[in-house]
């Protein structure tokens, strides 16, 4: 301390300085490098100045010792524990850990004067108790001492490390996700997790996963990175008996996830490292967890970063990893066991087949009893009204006859085959017979929207068919046309052609591909691919028919054009001399029942001919019907069958669990799928068009289905289409004939493992969502998203502790009812609602109804009735050390019931959304730091009665609100005023930084110096030392009380001045660029010029983002400025410079920082009249007499007009001194008054820093003051920035319509 | 400026629009004479003048504003704030005589209630 007993300059910076000011002051400096306080240089102590005021995180090393300051900011983000033990002392002391790495650098700055740059630099910091991973981005820039030598070093810093290492892991599970999309079996999994997680040896310096054995008991390895299997650490087995010294990976299965303590090494020598020097010292061992119960069939072992706190960021991204891998793993254990289990059902299927046919009429027998007693239990139905059963019955009705038609083909066609069938040839009028058989399809045919025409005319001659054959073949033929044609008509026609009965039937249906024709009338063929009302069919339906046109000694040919349509053609020869005599009737026989032409119709009307008939009843099939009931939290199932009867049967079985929608084929449900994509589709894998296996493609090609569950049911075991299905990513197949239970079972499992595997995937998309958000609105957006897509809820909400601990600020995504989310914004944490619960807690709100509500939280029960809510989840939302700092809630409109897999999802979400906004508001606080700090610096220091000054600045950047350029307004000793307007390379924060030092030193230079040239170099040789200040440019004026301007400029496009009304740039005391060493070159020249300026001169200073535009010459710019302030003088300078701003914009807006300083000398002229004096009431009075004396002699006004503008401009100048000024007497109140000829404009500005006063401005706007200069002005602005507040008025000079009586 | 000074000579001097107040008493009725200009640095001698006038307790105080020369919204805040306080203790306020530039502004103001015509 001072021996004489004053302060000194340093004693009192630091007893202004805060905490760390009084714990600096506390340091025995006496025995220090340093000395006491009273031997500091002058220049240490106004950097501590700038360091203690700043919010940036700052240090600065000084004088040889390296002696260590730092402020709050530093102290609280990056010194820990170190504070206060490092105050005073050598910074390599206090970096001892990071000397290697800081060292070089700080002694560059200090020996070559360079300033450093480093992002994202990786340093090893033992503050906390240990060696710790960290990231700081920091910049080092020399300080001059009081003699101009390099004395100390300045850093200033900012933390990255949770977002370096963040990043760093959220690239990890990306990779993976990604990787092991593509890995179908478990060795290509096993694979990707090697290749990714080795790809991480920060984060996972070894892994190891072990697949259980039970049989043995054995652990195997399965999969590491970071070592060799079968190294110590690495053993390919383990016992899982407990007996191994080694990991303890049984364990898993009973106590979960495990932490491990490595500290000894665990016992083993060489322990992996990973990226690091060190071993881990702990390792964490998760299980992965495998089928539908959930065990664990294996484990991953984690030897975890040394270098970083095991945090529930760090055990939640290793439980994450370890998610991704056991859910892979299942998946491919399960499709490998559905293929071993498909290849089984193959063989079975062939031995079946064969005994099939063998004992096919054995079916006969069964059927028929079914039929009779069936009949007999419908009529039983009907009339006791039982409508169930009815409906049930008829499906069993219904397919029992379409057993029974199918039955009958082909014991028809094997007795073809055998021979064993006898003919019985009638002589028929084949032409009336055959339209009556035709005529049954009538309905049909309008059933489906096809025209059936029926053209037989009669022909004399009869002829020989069996009656039940020709039956068929006209049953057959019609059956086929109608399942293949989508749209036209079915002709049929008959006709007596060169003595051979002709039957056509033509169809405008899909058409044969030319190379099935030639095998058509095979048994057993199907044209592959067809696309037709249904996929049912035997494939002996064709080859039956030509069968029995060869027994009646005709032919049967086929001609077909694909997409045109079908043309059958049965000729049979009139007469009998073809026929077997013994064979012949003499008459028709009996008609018999009509049970064959109603096999053949009800199995028609089953295809999706009766789903068009119950589109227009409203039915089910169709467009693709919801059913179901709604918002009860029950999953999403569709079904897609072809056949409307299996459609109805499983919608039935499962709608008692399920909302259930159907779609009758590929195409309509490819389209419910768009629509609202289901938990699950259950589809059948033969469908006409789109198939079950095409489907599955397609789903997979959308984006957001991979992982959509499909089951595809299917009648074929072990054919191709089933293992194609699999393939192609089908969960799993159902084999017909099926039970419900196995149904329900089947699809219950699949919904929950789809659930928990698209619960993940949403979890890791919402975390890379999360990482883009750049406000609490972007996080609360995401998250409403997620949780209606995933959890369908309603509307979410966040809350958020303020740092006073009280209070919480409360966001709402809109749809509350009551305007809930517009009347609460916040709230205490000890309120009694459900959102703040968890803030106390931590522990998560579960309310599934109201009744949950009442017991748990009964005074809100009228807000959720209000707000329309019946269900409502809440989680905490907490930093790195669990204190919870907020909560995320979600509400639904009716209740709900919620899963496990719901909370867990819910949790998992407050996880990743707490870490987002804890990211944001670090963010936040930086952005807020960088404002106010650009704020400071652009406030403007203006005490000078010499003339008014306005300024304006206009970053390129607007989110940014900084940028490189500056302006600067200085008072000078002897009322002088200095001024200077620079422009440092590039945009933002970086630019801003250098932009900041160049302006304090030119400021600094300034009070030293009336020359500015002298100024200037001083700025000059400063630049040449700061990084990044380098071709910077700046122009610095100097006015004397008299007028007399100097000015210099480096580099920087030339001021403008107008003087007694005529523009010109001032070219002459210029130099080079600053911070350039070659650059200069000794012209000779002077580089400092002078100008007399008299009253109300202007002069204009500006950056060159003004001037400039893309592609275009600067003189162009610098004539445009020239128009364009000669226009406009006349104006008060505040509105010049707006005018300036608007006037000189490109079109798209300016693409450079603009920065616009202008000045205009005190005086009256005849145009102008500038007054500028020291805010004391006292000085009011003269200022009028001074307006009114100008306003006279103007003779533009009349004398009550000459009342009012002083009535104005009063209220405005009592404003700015009384609010503005704050009665300061060393503050300047400007008032600047011109006419136009048509107008009057008026300016009053003060310099005061008032820019948080909200009260001032509301007073100003509720004020007489107002109301008076409103009433006297045409317009009146009030414009608040950094440089002060500016009253701007306008009056129209002609004679105001409606002026009140005088 | 000051009230006493002013109180003291009853006469002025300079300028036309230097503030002054006089105060004539006459039983239960109090006159507060007022000229030249009322802005921020006189409105206090201006507040005093008229509390000292309504001090008295008399039955009415008129104010002429004859002779203003200039009144910014401070003393119009003045006027306002002193009948209202003169009102609750029965006594009646009326500004007499307002000079052109005194309507103007309390017509602006929407406070010409107070010129009680």
């Amino acid at each position: 301390m001072g021996e004489s007993g004053q302060t000194t300059a340093a004693e009192r910076v630091l007893s202004r300085g805060g905490v760390v000011g009084a714990d600096l002051l506390a340091v025995d400096w006496e025995a220090s490098a340093l000395g006491p306080l009273t031997t500091w240089p002058t220049t240490l102590v106004s950097v501590l100045q700038t360091l203690l005021s700043s919010r940036f995180a700052m240090w600065l090393a000084w004088g040889d010792d390296l002696t260590f300051f730092c402020n709050d900011a530093y102290r609280t983000d990056t010194l820990a524990t170190k504070y206060p033990w490092a105050l005073g002392r050598s910074a390599r002391d206090v970096w001892n850990e990071i000397w290697d790495d800081i060292g070089p650098r700080i002694e560059s700055v200090l020996g070559a004067g360079e300033a450093t740059w480093d992002e994202s630099l990786m340093l090893f910091l033992e503050r906390s108790g240990y060696r710790e991973e960290t990231y700081h981005t920091f910049s080092y820039s020399p300080v001059e001492g009081d003699d101009g030598s390099i004395s100390g070093m300045l850093c200033v810093v900012a933390e990255e490390t949770e977002r370096v290492i963040g990043q760093r892991r959220m690239l990890t599970l990306r990779d993976l996700a990604s990787g092991l999309a593509g890995a179908r079996t478990e060795g290509e999994i096993l694979a990707c997790v090697e290749t990714t997680l080795s790809e991480n040896p920060q984060d996972l310096p070894f892994t190891l996963a072990y697949h259980f054995d039970d049989a043995a008991p054995l652990a195997h390895l399965v999969a590491a990175t970071g070592t060799r299997r079968g190294d110590p650490a690495a053993p390919d087995t383990i016992a899982m008996d407990g007996s191994a010294a080694i990991w303890p990976v049984g364990r898993v299965r009973t106590e979960g996830e495990l932490i491990l303590d490595l500290t000894n090494g665990a016992g083993i020598r060489g322990l992996p490292t990973g990226s690091w020097d060190r071993a881990p010292t702990r390792a964490m061992l998760v299980p992965l967890l495998t089928g539908p119960d959930r065990t664990a069939n294996g484990c991953l072992l984690v030897g975890l970063n040394p270098y970083r706190p095991l945090n529930e960021a760090m055990a939640g991204f290793i439980r994450l990893v370890a998610g991704q891998v056991s859910a892979s793993l299942e998946s491919a254990r399960s499709l490998e066991f559905q293929r071993q289990r498909a290849e089984a059902l193959a063989q079975l299927d062939r031995a079946k087949s064969q005994f099939f046919s063998n004992v096919s009429h054995e079916f006969r027998t069964p059927l028929t009893l079914i039929s009779g007693p069936l009949a007999e239990a419908q009529r039983h139905a009907r009339t006791t009204g039982i409508d169930d059963l009815a409906a049930n019955l008829e499906i069993v009705e219904r397919n029992a006859l379409r057993l029974g038609k199918l039955v009958n083909s082909l014991l028809d066609f094997s007795r073809l085959q055998a021979g064993q069938t006898r003919a019985a040839y009638a002589p028929l009028d084949l032409a009336a017979f055959t339209a009556e058989l035709a005529s049954m399809f009538d309905r049909a045919a309008e059933s489906a929207g096809l025209e059936l025409t029926i053209d037989t005319p009669y022909e004399e001659e009869w002829v020989y068919v069996d009656p039940e054959m020709w039956e068929k073949i006209i049953f057959n033929l019609l059956s086929n046309a109608l399942k293949f044609t989508f749209a036209g008509q079915i002709r049929l026609s008959y006709r007596h052609e060169d003595g051979r009965a002709v039957l056509r039937v033509r169809d405008t249906g899909i058409g044969i591909p030319p190379s099935e024709l030639p095998r058509l009338f095979e048994r057993f063929h199907r044209v592959e691919q067809a696309r037709g009302r249904s996929n049912e069919g035997s494939g002996i339906g064709l080859a039956l028919v030509a069968e029995l046109v060869a027994l009646h000694g005709g032919d049967i040919s086929a001609e077909s054009e694909l997409e045109v349509g079908s043309t059958f053609t049965v000729r049979v020869p009139l007469g009998s001399a073809h026929l077997p005599a013994g064979q012949l009737q003499r008459t028709r026989p009996e008609p018999g029942g009509d049970a064959d032409a109603t096999a053949f119709l009800t199995e028609i009307m089953m295809w999706d001919v009766a789903d068009d008939a119950d589109r227009r009843q409203g039915g089910d099939a169709g467009a693709p019907a919801e059913q179901g009931p709604d918002r009860q939290g029950r999953s999403d199932v569709l079904v897609v069958d072809d056949n409307a009867d299996m459609r109805a049967y499983m919608t039935r079985l499962l709608a008692s669990t399920y909302r259930v929608r159907s779609a009758a084929n590929g195409t309509q449900a490819l389209a419910a799928i768009t629509a609202r994509p289901p938990d699950l589709v259950l589809s059948d894998a033969m469908m006409p068009d789109v198939g079950g296996v095409e489907l599955v493609r397609r789903i997979r090609a959308q984006p957001g289905l991979e992982d959509l569950p499909v089951i595809l049911v299917t009648a074929q075991a072990g054919s191709e289409a089933t293992a194609e299905g699999l393939d192609v990513g089908a969960d799993d197949y159902l084999l017909k004939p099926f039970s419900a239970d196995e149904l329900m079972s089947r699809v219950s499992a699949r919904i929950t493992a789809g659930l928990e595997r698209r619960h993940r995937h949403a979890i890791a998309e919402l975390g890379a969502r999360l990482a883009e958000a750049t406000t609490i609105d972007d996080v609360l957006h995401t998250v409403h998203g997620f949780t209606r897509t995933i959890l369908a809820a309603d509307v979410a909400s966040l809350a958020v502790l303020e740092p006073d601990g009280h209070l919480v600020r409360l966001k709402h995504f809109p749809g509350y009812g009551g305007g809930i989310d517009l009347r609460f914004q916040t709230g205490l944490i000890t309120s009694p609602a459900p959102i703040f619960a968890p803030i106390r807690t931590g522990v998560p709100v579960i309310l599934e109804d109201m009744d949950a509500a009442a017991t748990q939280f009964p005074a809100s029960i009228p807000g959720f009735h209000e707000a329309g809510v019946s269900a409502i989840l809440v989680a905490a939302l907490c930093d790195a050390s669990g204190t919870p700092f907020g909560s995320v809630a979600s509400a639904w409109k009716s209740a709900r019931r919620f899963s496990d897999a719901d909370i867990s999802l819910y949790t998992s979400m407050a996880a990743a959304v707490s870490a987002a906004i804890e990211r944001i508001r670090v963010a936040d606080r930086e952005h807020r730091i960088l404002q106010e700090f650009q704020a400071r610096l652009l406030e403007i220091d203006y005490r000078s009665t010499a003339g008014v000054v306005a300024a304006r600045y206009r970053p390129a950047e607007d989110a940014l609100l900084v940028g490189g350029d500056w302006y600067d307004v200085l008072t000078l000793p002897d009322g002088a005023l200095g001024m200077s307007v620079g422009d440092v390379v590039g945009k933002g924060i970086p630019a801003a930084a250098v932009m900041g030092q160049l302006r304090s030193a030119l400021g600094a230079a300034a009070t030293s110096t009336r020359s500015p040239a002298a100024a200037i170099e001083a700025l000059d040789s400063y630049a040449r030392r700061v990084s990044g200040a380098s071709c910077a440019t700046a122009v610095y004026l100097y006015v004397e009380p008299g007028g007399s301007l100097h000015w210099s400029a480096a580099g920087h496009p030339p001021p403008l001045a107008i003087h007694a009304g005529e523009p010109r740039y001032l070219e002459d005391g210029r130099r080079g660029l600053l911070g350039v060493a070659t650059h200069r070159v000794a012209t000779g020249a002077p580089e400092e010029a002078c100008l007399q300026l008299a009253a109300g001169d202007l002069v204009v200073t500006y950056t060159d983002g003004l001037i400039e535009r893309r592609g275009e010459d600067l003189s162009i710019g610098l004539e445009r400025l020239r128009g364009v302030a000669e226009e406009y003088q006349h104006l008060p300078v505040g509105s010049l410079c707006d005018e300036l701003l608007q006037r000189m914009s490109p079109p798209g807006g300016f693409s450079d920082d603009v920065a616009i300083l202008a000045f205009r000398v005190s005086g009256a002229t005849r145009a102008n009249f500038v007054d500028a004096y020291h805010a004391v009431p006292a000085n009011l009075r003269d200022a009028r007499h001074r307006l009114r004396h100008w306003l006279e002699s103007s003779g533009e006004l009349s004398d009550t007009a000459i009342d009012d503008v002083l009535l104005a401009v009063g209220e405005a100048s009592s404003n700015a001194l009384e609010h503005g000024s704050r009665s300061d007497p060393d503050r300047v109140v400007g008032v600047e008054v011109s006419i136009d000829g048509e107008n009057l404009f008026a300016e009053v500005t003060d310099t005061g820093a008032w820019q948080h006063d909200a009260a001032r401005s509301a007073q100003l706007g509720r004020g007489r003051g107002l109301m008076i200069m409103r009433g006297i002005m045409d317009d009146v602005r009030i414009t608040n920035n950094q440089a002060g507040t500016t009253l701007t008025m306008t009056r129209h000079l002609t004679p105001r319509p409606a002026s009140e009586p005088r | 400026m000051s009230l006493d000074r002013d109180a003291r000579n009853g006469t002025i001097d300079g300028d036309d629009d230097a503030f002054v107040l006089s105060i004539v008493e006459d039983g239960q009725h109090v006159l507060v004479t007022a000229r030249g200009d009322v802005d921020v640095e006189s409105v206090q001698a201006f507040h005093d003048g008229l509390r000292t006038a309504v001090a008295r307790r008399p039955a009415a105080v008129r104010i002429d504003l004859a002779q203003i020369t200039f009144l910014g919204s401070e003393g119009i805040r003045t006027l306002v704030l002193l009948y209202e306080s003169a009102a609750a203790q029965g006594t009646r306020i009326t500004v007499s005589d307002a000079s052109p530039i005194v309507r103007r502004v309390l017509t602006l103001t929407e406070s010409d209630w107070l010129l009680g015509d």
